[in-house]
């Protein structure tokens, strides 16, 4: 009996689909991920065992968040785009001014993110934060 | 071809790992003046709508926030303070929170926020 030895064709595994698939979870992947980028405020807190600065009284900006989440400039209630163009305009005559900012605890946080923000984007480098009751 | 598409599939697989275990209870304010938070050396800390705080995903008290930052600050010197508190906290939560991470010194921190367009 002759045993055939001819049969011997190389063997392959079909890596047809394969990229197709690659290609598939990577747009998948590409979509989800452009989703997640993280965006924050960065705040530098003084440390605890730091003395008191003393600021000159000319130089603070009050501004206050009640407890409802509405904002005030000096005592006057502002809208955002209002109190961003009240700080330039603080900042422009006294360019070292500090904002004094009296957070009511009731108040939202959104709200406090808020004026942060404007405060942020209105260019002031110091702010001085506290919390205690806006009537 | 193959290759080059695995190669991305793979890289895009390990970078998005991290944002897995992303909070859904947590309803992040808007800002406009958002930086890009960067995640080395960070811990997150969630802070809900009621005053519950998570450190990463782990629940911690409110009271002992400072100490277990003070802890691991202790191990981990260069860590960063990622807020991540809802947009409905009532202020006095977070400030507390603050107050808490002065005490713990650890004087750097970035509240998260959402883009917002505009402002």
């Amino acid at each position: 009996m002759r045993i055939d030895r001819r049969r011997s064709s190389n063997p392959e595994i079909p890596l047809v689909s394969t990229s197709d698939v690659a290609f598939l979870l990577l747009i998948f992947f590409l979509s989800t991920s452009a989703l997640s980028v993280e965006r924050g405020l960065l705040l530098e807190l003084p440390r605890a065992g730091d003395a008191p600065a003393v600021i000159a009284a000319g130089r603070i900006v009050s501004v206050t968040v009640a407890a409802d989440g509405t904002f005030a400039l000096e005592g006057t209630p502002l809208s955002a785009p209002e109190l961003r163009a009240g700080l330039l305009q603080r900042l422009g005559a006294t360019p070292d001014a500090v904002v004094r900012l009296r957070v009511d605890p009731a108040a939202p946080y959104a709200a406090f993110v808020s004026v942060l923000d404007q405060v942020k984007l209105s260019g002031a480098r110091q702010l001085s934060l506290e919390s205690g009751a806006v009537s | 071809m193959a290759d080059i598409a695995m190669l991305l599939l793979i890289f895009f697989m390990s970078t998005s790992i991290i944002q897995t275990h992303q909070r859904a209870a947590v309803r992040l304010p808007g800002a406009t003046a958002g930086e890009r938070i960067h995640s080395e050396e960070m811990i997150r800390v969630s802070v809900g709508p009621d005053g519950e705080v998570a450190f990463n995903d782990a629940r911690v008290p409110l009271a002992n926030v400072g100490a277990l930052l003070a802890e691991k600050r202790a191990h981990h010197p260069a860590l960063v303070v990622a807020l991540y508190a809802d947009a409905r906290t009532p202020y006095a939560i977070v400030g507390s929170v603050l107050d808490q991470l002065k005490t713990a010194r650890m004087p750097r921190v970035t509240l998260a926020t959402t883009r917002r367009g505009g402002s």
